[in-house]
């Protein structure tokens, strides 16, 4: 007899169902078309703002795409996410003048503000982190980028400021 | 006479310097003054260091004006549309006379950029009235054989502007001679160097020039189908890009038998990239157009043979295909006469880090690179010492200050183990530790390493281990001999160009600043006063207060002093965090 | 033909074809470059880096399975900087294979026993093999099993889990080691030719026998010298018989004289025999001399009378069996804490002592002796005084001990061993009173024998080192003089028996060196991954992971009937015990331990794991797929794996996940790859190279070395060739062979996995008789009395024969010949047909080879489920879909195909039948027909169109069950106009009259006879062609030929001299409904078993008067047999099969059989009872068929095949065969 060995269990996430026929018109539009892989994927993350896997097999089921492979591109591109996001998403750029400038205390400060890691969610997901590599934005630096807005030539503690005001925002908008 | 125009740079930079808002305030100013003259966009003019900016043209000339935030924009508008005289305070260039900024300027050569900033990118009649898509029409007009064409790319002896610097009329000519019944053009503007932006701001500024490149090119190689593959981060270059496509299919430049030439059918998709710095490489950027793992194979077969869906494809990137239209107007003469023996025509570089004037500029090649930084860029930021330059980027490397007037072209600055890239030039000073720089370089490429060949996979994981123990004081002996070993095993043992360069910044800095190296391993010492856990924290015994703010942040309680008494910093107990460091309000805590 | 290229190779011309790859060049020239990321089945990918070479001209390094040759390239595959580039890419990996190459026992042990290894075989039964592995490190296993100190068992990872006991390693070596010196079939090793060469061995303790036993081995001459009346040296002077019984000890002594070795008693070199003698009469000699003398205390007054030498005690009680000193009533006293102070309490104990105590300077955790030991004498009544230093030994007036004074110790730092040191404690002497004081402190070595060498040498000297002891040269053991090596204690000091076996191997292979005038250096250093190069391992890397199971302890005497020499351990009880203690072993080391190519390459080029150490990954092994396990920690991210399951399966179940340094492979989505579309085809683990995928075995994987043979596997009708590889007859694993059929040794799931019934224990060797409602076992010539008897009271008509579609050709054709010449009945047939009608025999006729699958232009299954039943047909077709673009077009009646996910378009109806004949409609109404072909090569096309004109299209469409009719005609179409269209169909799937429409379809397009286009008919099993081929049907004799041809029977008849042969129509469908039947005799089938409708199907054989059947196991039907005969498997007889595209492959005879009589003989001995000769072997049948083929047999026209209406009429399931029944259920109940 073999060593009797236990399974790893895998950790079953209970999320909402998605609705899925929201991606209806995205298949329509690329199935069977060469190298919709990228496009498919870019479609559901712009509708659920990430891909959620019950989208994957839609996907696949709808498109024949491989599953595997599916998800082997997913995970490969920096630009996908495969869990929900936060409401606002800051993106702190790292590229070489922004690094140059100390970007690294911008991601300290706002890790430490909001007790999250790098591409990670707050609990309350009103934020996303997310350390990107050049927002183009060089003569700024050091750049962060909430939503559409840009800042520029922060230090930790402006930066930690402008999340809080957006923070205090949503809970007045809440309220009302 | 023509109306006054009052012109915005809305670039992505301009943008997040605040020029939407400056945008919105002049035309509420209009609006609510009832003004008479013309509020017009363009994009970003390369003077990145002075956003946001807004020109004003009127009859006697024109005027830029630089940092024009919303609260600036009453005072040029009022003094200088209503009043009519120009608000010398705020003015970065004009025609009329010289300012500081001219330096800027002068010395630029505006091929690939002639239109950034000058036009509205969103209007193909501005491009045509600008000389655009006259080349096309040339070739048409003139029925220019697709030979001829890739004769004058040849003899204009342009480059690839993406790094590599392969003739661009070579590569259009292998494409040419591979017989298919389908092929590609590949547009690369997947800019993914950490700390360059030309392509973007070219995209953004003048995409019909792209696009007209592109036409020319698939004219001349036989391409069937055109793909820019764009990144997703650059949501302003896709959308100007978007509205170019369809304009030029309105106007006949894309489509069926294009401007008259018989069986001329050809026409243009974007592709978003989905963030892989490694899909610059061409055999990955295929992978990922395809829709896969964006990971390299090996060359040959070379992509003019078997590229896109195994079809002859060719890939260049945005500021190449901007340079066509241009070559083809003024002819390759014209071209080569700018630049060296080897390197002809124009080059542009992102300017940042401690410079003074950020930006963009395009210069002549052969021009030096001291040149660049302090004729261009005006010198250091805070006049501090000049200690090196980053050139390329990631697959580059750092050229030290006494190599500074090393001139502009790709053997020149490849002797120097940099490359000359896609165009990003970082500039360091006394503060920047190299081996800090070094390390952010290899922490990039290794995160971005695709991981399929073992080199780049582990090997740059290793060295950039190595280079994060050295930061940390760490550092062992040999440490400096391990990484050369590794370098260049992984240069001479990679698959692709990402891994083949991405020792360069390593062995570019070990090679100049060895000494640098030597005093974090073995005098566990950062000259430059950058890496954390090799620096001494003090109090400056003049300059504390005893403001107890220091002790109260420590993390360690390693900082002893009561209120109002000087404090003192227990060095066995001290984890050089750095936070007294960044708390301390009076400048009282020093490095050693 | 390719364009020839000239390259340089290493500085020779070589040639090339245009188009290969350096690598391949490389090979055709027997260069071997070393890769990990390359495999021929698939297109390179250029990952691992590992086979660079230098090209001139090219930068850096290429990789060669990437780089094609070019004319006049300049290549030199293995320059100084590609093997540098190499160890690096090597090393590079490894500092990221967080992974045991072999378990911490194995690491651990001096002599590296491979405790895993045989374990494994223990937990098979398989125990003279268990022993054969041991003894290639250790000739003394039953001794070892009862004395070794257990370095193995300190290190084992059990003591990590819960229960905190490690796997009784040494237990079961010796339950293991006692069983097979009883054993009839002990283990005896293989004895090289003889070499010429003599050796003597001094000392016949553990170094000098198992020098001698390796020796020996090899094919030298051995003579030990010992200077004892007998062998064992210390195991026998020192260790006394309580633990290890000097006639067990006796027993492996035995063992190794039996080998040829001479063991001289009573000889002291440099005393009774000269090394002079040596020199004149031996090549060689080893000095395993021991380390025999004795230390005494050393202290103050130890050289008073009643304190000994603990050893010399010991030996003193050995020589002198008869007269054992008494020590009733006194105090013993002794000093020190390894296993000799065990050793000597105990025996103290038992020679009467009333008080024996043991002073040990340090704490019992610090003790040397094994725990069970200490814990044994405990229960023996010894006591222990801790932390405690003898300081003077206090003699009364004779000078004898009267007591002692010792002091106490408390501990302080830790010393050079680890241990913590004693140091004394400040005025705390104290006295106890002592009458016997033995110290079991140390030994020295005894030289005594150096003049006498060195004086007689001239080669060189033999020297002691600083402690005395021999010096030898520390990795080969060679000594000043180059003939003389030496091994054990004597060299090393005192220290345990594994030890002086393990140095023993180190002396002989430097000995045989010598001997064969090789170069004399230690064996290859094996590179060795281990987890614990990482970090160490904690008991949370465990815990959740394993069950916990508690060790199975050992048996000992009642402490009460102790006070004797009796063994005090007495053995594991039984089997059980043994194998219950196997599976707690947690198989740490890795199961591709022979076959890794990361290892071998590491080896190969003295790779070091820890040169670029970092961070590394780690990952759960996943399981939970029942027969593929993934071992990421292993990956070295080759992607083969996901390369062999997208490029050649199709499945696309496993893919890269992440980039860089995170990518690790995953089946889909990170899930279990069971929620995959994963055939468990099982070619990835065929493509790793290495242990990250591998078999998830239902056994203990060993792995240990095994012997393999190749057949073809007796599944489905494709006919791969197999490698299977077993230990002594246990079938350990299954692995594609590079075959006929299958050129790239693909194998599916069917060969791959469905083994286990050849480890089946239940299998019938004998012949099984029911009496009285149970079977069982009777003689043979029982047996083939009733047989011959069933048949001589037979009734022809009242007879019927059945024989089934995996047997052998051989075995078919003689079934078939007994029942119509022996039994004179023509009912003969097999289940495996029945009630199917006759169409699929006609229908052999076309068939595409496979290899032009390539040269095709579009693939149809139509029926056929490739991907399920014949998949390594499947993956031609899948491979060229991927690689070369063919597309493939899938017809199905199934809601769910197993090929699907991989069409590239689908059509779905409900009737093959209906679909095929419609479309044979709509080309013949619009006159789309293949004029020319079928004017040329096709008689009765008229009668055909006729017919097939006659129906309704309209109908035929509607019971087809397409969605719409305009389906049909664009397949109609769309198939006329294919260049090279191929259709797959399947018997399984489809009804004879369908395939006979198939086949009429190909007629009417001409699509016959071209390369790449035509019909790939798949079979059900192995051999369902050779049913046709053999005759095995009512109305086909031999040749597959007309039965109903009476100048063939003629010739039958002449050459079986046989009489006449019946010509009536004999056994169908309906001859077994209605019972027209009074016996059956069944050759491997299980009608019953496989019934679609059993209940029917068990009527039958209720019905029947007689039944016999013949099969591995008790199937069902052999359930409601009279008589049960067993069944040979193809590799214990031979035979060939015929493949479903006519391919005749021979299957050898590689393993012996364990029936007295096999299948074939079984048949050949009921024929010659019925006077109808006899045949010596299996090729005689093979002749005999040869010489029945109709030799009139002419190429004849194509014939359109008429059919009116559907046949599908499936009675019975798995190919009526009991193995494919086994496996189909197994495979279904593993998910």
């Amino acid at each position: 007899m073999r060593v009797s060995r236990i399974p790893v269990t895998q950790k079953v996430v209970i999320s909402e169902m998605p609705d899925l026929s929201l991606l209806d018109p995205l298949i329509e539009k690329y199935k069977g078309r060469k190298g919709n892989m990228i496009p498919l994927l870019q479609g559901a993350q712009n509708i659920y703002g990430y891909i959620p896997k019950e989208a994957f097999e839609k996907l696949s089921q709808d498109t024949g795409l491989s599953l595997s492979e599916m998800y082997g591109v997913a995970t490969f591109y920096a630009q996908f996410r495969m869990n929900p996001v936060g409401k606002h998403i800051i993106k702190v750029c790292h590229g070489t003048a922004c690094h140059v400038q100390n970007a690294n205390s911008i991601t300290d400060a706002i890790q430490d503000a909001l007790k999250i890691k790098d591409t990670e969610t707050t609990e309350d997901r009103l934020f996303t982190l997310e350390s990107v590599a050049c927002l183009g934005c060089c003569s700024l630096a050091p750049v962060m980028m909430i939503g559409d807005d840009t800042y520029g030539k922060l230090t930790g503690k402006a930066a930690v400021k402008i999340i809080k005001e957006i923070r205090i925002r949503e809970s007045q908008n809440d309220e009302k | 006479m023509s109306k006054t125009q009052v012109i915005v740079g809305l670039g992505s930079c301009g943008v997040a310097a605040g020029a939407g808002k400056t945008y919105e305030k002049i035309k509420a100013l209009q609006e609510a003054e009832n003004l008479d003259f013309m509020l017009k966009k363009t994009s970003c003019v390369g003077m990145c260091f002075c956003e946001p900016l807004v020109e004003i043209v009127d009859s006697s000339g024109t005027y830029l004006y630089g940092g024009i935030d919303e609260n600036k924009v009453f005072d040029i508008i009022n003094k200088h549309v209503v009043q009519g005289s120009p608000v010398k305070e705020y003015l970065v260039h004009t025609d009329l006379f010289k300012t500081p900024e001219n330096e800027f300027l002068d010395d630029q050569v505006k091929i690939v950029l002639r239109n950034c900033g000058h036009m509205d990118p969103e209007s193909i009649e501005e491009y045509e009235a600008r000389q655009g898509y006259s080349a096309l029409r040339q070739i048409a007009g003139e029925k220019i054989s697709s030979e001829t064409v890739i004769q004058k790319i040849l003899d204009s002896g342009i480059r690839g502007r993406g790094g590599g610097g392969f003739p661009t009329g070579m590569k259009w000519r292998f494409a040419a001679n591979n017989p298919s019944d389908e092929k590609f053009i590949i547009c690369n503007a997947d800019e993914g160097d950490p700390g360059a932006f030309m392509d973007r701001s070219v995209l953004e500024g003048d995409p019909h020039s792209v696009l007209e490149g592109m036409i020319i090119g698939a004219y001349a190689i036989g391409a069937t189908d055109g793909v820019i593959y764009c990144r997703a981060e650059y949501p302003l270059a896709i959308k100007r890009l978007n509205i170019a496509i369809d304009q030029a299919r309105e106007n006949q430049y894309l489509g069926k038998n294009i401007l008259g030439i018989e069986n001329f059918n050809f026409d243009i998709h974007i592709k978003e990239g989905a963030g892989a710095f490694v899909c610059g490489e061409e055999t990955a950027l295929i992978a990922s157009v395809e829709g896969e793992r964006g990971m390299p194979r090996k060359r040959p077969p070379f992509p003019a043979a078997s590229g896109l869906w195994r079809k002859p494809t060719n890939i260049n990137n945005v500021e190449t295909f901007a340079n066509i239209p241009w070559i083809i107007i003024n002819g390759p003469e014209a071209y080569a006469k700018y630049g060296t023996e080897k390197s002809k025509g124009t080059k542009v570089f992102a300017l940042a880090g401690k410079i003074k004037r950020s930006g963009l500029v395009e210069v002549p090649m052969g021009i030096t690179i001291r040149d660049v930084i302090f004729k261009l860029g005006g010198g250091i930021q805070d006049d501090k010492k000049f200690k090196a330059v980053q050139m390329g980027g990631p697959s580059g490397g750092c050229i030290p200050e006494y190599l500074a007037d090393t001139i502009v072209d790709y053997d020149s600055v490849n002797a120097t183990g940099a490359i000359m890239g896609s165009g990003g030039m970082v500039v360091m000073d006394e503060t920047t530790c190299m081996i800090d720089v070094a390390k952010f370089f290899l922490d990039f490429t290794q995160k971005e390493s695709c991981g399929k060949c073992t080199f780049c996979r582990i090997g740059t994981k290793r060295m950039l281990e190595i280079l994060i123990r050295i930061t940390e004081g760490e550092g062992r002996d040999g440490d400096i001999e391990l990484l050369e070993e590794l370098a260049y095993q992984i240069k001479d043992t990679s698959l692709c160009g990402l891994g083949q360069t991405a020792p360069n910044p390593v062995l570019t800095t070990i090679r100049y600043f060895r000494d640098e190296y030597e005093a974090h391993i073995y005098h566990k010492k950062c000259p430059a006063k950058v890496c954390k856990k090799l620096l001494t924290y003090e109090v400056d015994t003049e300059k504390c207060t005893g403001c107890t703010v220091c002790a109260k942040n420590c993390p360690t309680n390693a900082i002893d002093g009561d209120r109002k008494q000087l404090h003192f910093i227990r060095q066995e107990d001290c984890i050089r965090c750095g936070e007294c460091y960044s708390r301390c309000k009076f400048d009282a805590i020093k490095l050693f | 033909m390719k364009n020839k290229l000239n390259i340089i190779l290493n500085d020779q011309i070589a040639k090339g074809f245009e188009g290969e790859t350096i690598l391949e060049v490389a090979r055709r020239h027997g260069l071997e470059i070393p890769t990990l990321c390359d495999d021929p089945r698939l297109e390179p990918f250029t990952s691992c880096y590992v086979c660079v070479v230098e090209v001139d001209g090219m930068r850096g390094l290429q990789p060669s399975c990437s780089t094609k040759i070019a004319e006049g390239m300049k290549i030199q595959t293995h320059s100084e900087k590609a093997l540098k580039s190499r160890k690096t890419a090597l090393e590079l990996m490894l500092s990221n294979h967080y992974a045991d190459c072999i378990g911490p026992c194995k690491q651990t042990c001096p002599a590296g026993v491979d405790v895993q290894g045989y374990i494994s075989l223990i937990e098979k039964g398989l125990y003279n093999d268990a022993v054969a592995v041991i003894k290639e490190t250790n000739p003394l296993p039953a001794i070892c099993g009862r004395v070794c100190v257990r370095p193995c068992e300190v290190a084992c990872r059990r003591n990590l889990l819960d229960e905190g006991a490690a796997v009784g390693i040494d237990y079961m070596k010796r339950f293991v080691s006692d069983y097979d010196l009883d054993s009839p079939t002990k283990f005896r090793p293989l004895i090289k030719a003889d070499s010429g060469k003599k050796v003597a061995v001094i000392g016949a303790g553990p170094g000098g026998l198992s020098a001698a036993f390796f020796l020996r081995k090899e094919g030298h001459a051995v003579d030990i010298f010992e200077a004892s009346p007998a062998a064992g040296g210390w195991l026998r002077y020192g260790i006394p018989e309580y633990r290890l019984p000097n006639d067990l000890l006796q027993r492996e002594v035995d063992n190794i004289t039996e080998m040829g070795v001479n063991i001289h008693y009573n000889q002291r070199l440099g005393e009774t025999f000269s090394y002079k003698d040596l020199k004149e009469k031996y090549n060689a000699s080893v000095l395993a001399i021991g380390s025999q003398k004795g230390t005494s205390i050393g202290c103050e007054g130890d050289d008073a009378e009643g304190v000994f030498a603990g050893t010399d005690f010991l030996k003193a009680l050995e020589l002198n069996k008869t007269d054992k000193p008494d020590f009733s009533g006194k105090t013993v006293v002794v000093v020190g804490g390894g296993n000799t102070a065990m050793d000597c309490c105990r025996t103290s104990r038992r020679l009467g002592a009333e008080k024996v105590i043991v002073i040990y300077r340090r704490t019992e955790k610090e003790m040397p002796a094994n725990p069970i030991e200490i814990h044994e004498s405990k229960l023996e009544g010894v006591e222990y005084m801790f932390l405690t230093l003898p300081l003077k030994v206090k003699k009364d007036e004779n000078g004898h001990i009267k007591g002692m004074i010792c002091m106490r110790m408390e501990l302080g730092e830790p010393d050079a061993s680890g241990r913590r040191r004693p140091v004394p404690v400040p005025d705390s002497e104290f006295q106890i009173d002592v009458d016997i004081a033995l110290a079991a402190i140390g030994q020295k070595t005894d030289v005594h024998f150096l003049n006498d060498i060195n004086s007689n040498e001239t080669e060189g000297q033999l020297v002691v080192n600083k402690w005395g002891d021999l010096d030898a040269d520390k990795n080969t053991l060679q000594t000043g003089i180059p003939s003389m090596f030496a091994a054990g204690d004597g060299v090393t000091g005192p220290a345990t028996l594994i030890q002086a076996i393990a140095q023993a191997k180190v002396a002989a292979l430097s000995c045989h060196q010598f001997l064969t005038n090789q170069p004399i250096k230690p064996a290859i250093k094996e590179f060795i991954s281990k987890k614990d190069n990482f970090r160490e391992q904690k008991p949370a890397d465990l815990e959740g992971k394993f069950a916990n199971q508690l060790r199975e302890e050992m048996p000992v005497l009642d402490p009460d009937k102790r006070m004797n020499f009796e063994e005090v351990e007495l053995g594991y009880e039984n089997e059980e015990v043994a194998k219950a203690e196997a599976a707690r072993c947690l198989e740490c080391g890795c199961t591709v331990y022979f076959d890794c190519d990361l290892k071998k390459y590491s080896t190969e080029y003295g790779a070091e794991q820890m040169h670029y150490e970092g961070e590394h990954r780690e990952y759960d092994v996943d399981f939970r797929h029942p027969y593929i396990e993934i071992d990421n920690n292993k990956c070295i991210l080759c992607a083969r794996c996901v390369r062999i399951c997208r490029e050649v399966v199709g499945a696309n179940a496993l893919g890269l996940v992440n980039r860089g340094y995170d990518t690790f492979v995953a089946p889909s989505m990170g899930n279990s790859l069971c929620d995959t579309k994963c055939e468990s085809c099982g070619l990835c683990l065929s493509t790793c190279p290495t242990g990250a995928l591998t078999e998830n075995k239902l056994f203990k994987p060993g792995p240990v070395i095994t012997e393999s043979f190749q057949t073809i596997c007796n599944y489905c009708s494709v006919g791969c060739n197999l490698e299977i590889h077993h230990r002594n007859g246990f079938v350990m694993e299954v692995k594609g062979a590079e075959g006929l059929i299958n050129g790239d040794g693909n194998i599916c799931r069917y060969g791959k996995f469905g083994y286990q019934y050849l480890n089946d224990k239940s299998r019938i060797t004998s012949p099984m008789l029911k009496k009285n409602g149970k079977h069982e076992p009777i003689s043979w010539d029982e047996a083939f009395a009733i047989l011959d008897n069933e048949i001589k009271t037979s009734k022809p008509e009242e007879i019927s024969f059945f024989a089934g579609a995996r047997l052998t050709n051989e075995e078919q054709f003689l079934v078939q010949k007994l029942a119509r010449a022996g039994a004179k009945t023509n009912n003969i047939g097999s289940f495996h047909y029945l009630g199917r009608g006759s169409n699929y025999t006609k229908l052999s006729k076309a068939n595409l080879p496979f290899p032009e699958l390539t040269e095709s232009s579009r693939v149809i299954l139509l029926g056929a489920e490739v991907s399920r039943d014949n998949a390594v047909a499947g993956f031609m077709i899948w491979n060229n879909q991927k690689m070369k673009g063919i597309p493939v077009e899938l017809i199905t009646t199934l809601s769910e195909s197993s090929s699907e996910h991989k069409a590239d378009r689908i059509i779905r109806i409900k009737s093959y039948y209906h679909f095929v004949k419609a479309v044979n409609h709509y080309l013949l109404s619009h006159k789309l027909e293949n004029g020319l072909f079928i004017r040329d090569l096709i008689d009765n096309f008229g009668e055909y169109k006729d017919q097939v004109l006659s129906e309704s299209f309209d109908e035929l469409v509607k019971a087809s069950g397409v969605d719409r009719e305009e389906t049909i005609i664009q397949f109609a179409i769309d198939y006329n106009n294919e260049k090279a269209a191929v259709i797959a169909f399947s018997e399984k799937e489809l009804s004879g009259r369908t395939c006979a429409e198939i086949f009429n379809l190909a007629c009417i397009t001409g699509k016959h006879g071209k390369t790449g286009a035509g019909l790939m008919l798949l079979k059900e099993k192995n051999n369902s062609h050779g049913l046709h081929d053999m005759g095995v049907m009512t109305n086909l004799g031999p040749g597959a030929c007309d039965w109903q041809d009476p100048i063939l029977r003629q010739t039958f008849e002449h050459i079986w001299n046989c009489g006449e042969l019946p010509a009536w129509q004999g056994c169908t469908l309906h001859h077994m409904r209605d019972g027209n039947y009074k016996k059956l005799f069944v050759f491997g089938e299980d009608p019953v078993g496989c019934a679609i409708r059993p209940e029917e199907v068990k009527l039958w054989f209720e019905n029947s008067g007689f039944t016999m059947v013949q099969d591995y196991f008790m199937t069902e039907t052999a359930n409601m047999a009279d008589l049960v005969m067993p069944a040979s498997l193809p590799w214990e007889t031979g035979g060939t099969f015929t493949n479903s595209q006519k391919v005749i492959q021979k299957v050898d005879k590689s393993k012996t059989s364990p029936l007295k009589f096999d299948a074939w003989q079984q048949t050949n001995t009921i024929l010659s009872g019925l006077g109808l000769g006899s045949i010596e072997s299996v090729d005689d049948v093979m002749f005999e068929i040869a010489s029945l083929l109709p030799k009139y047999c002419t190429s004849s026209k194509l014939q359109f095949r008429i059919t009116f209406e559907d046949n599908y009429n499936p009675m019975f399931l798995h190919g009526c065969d009991i193995v494919n029944k086994r496996f189909d259920e197994e495979f279904e109940s593993a998910f």
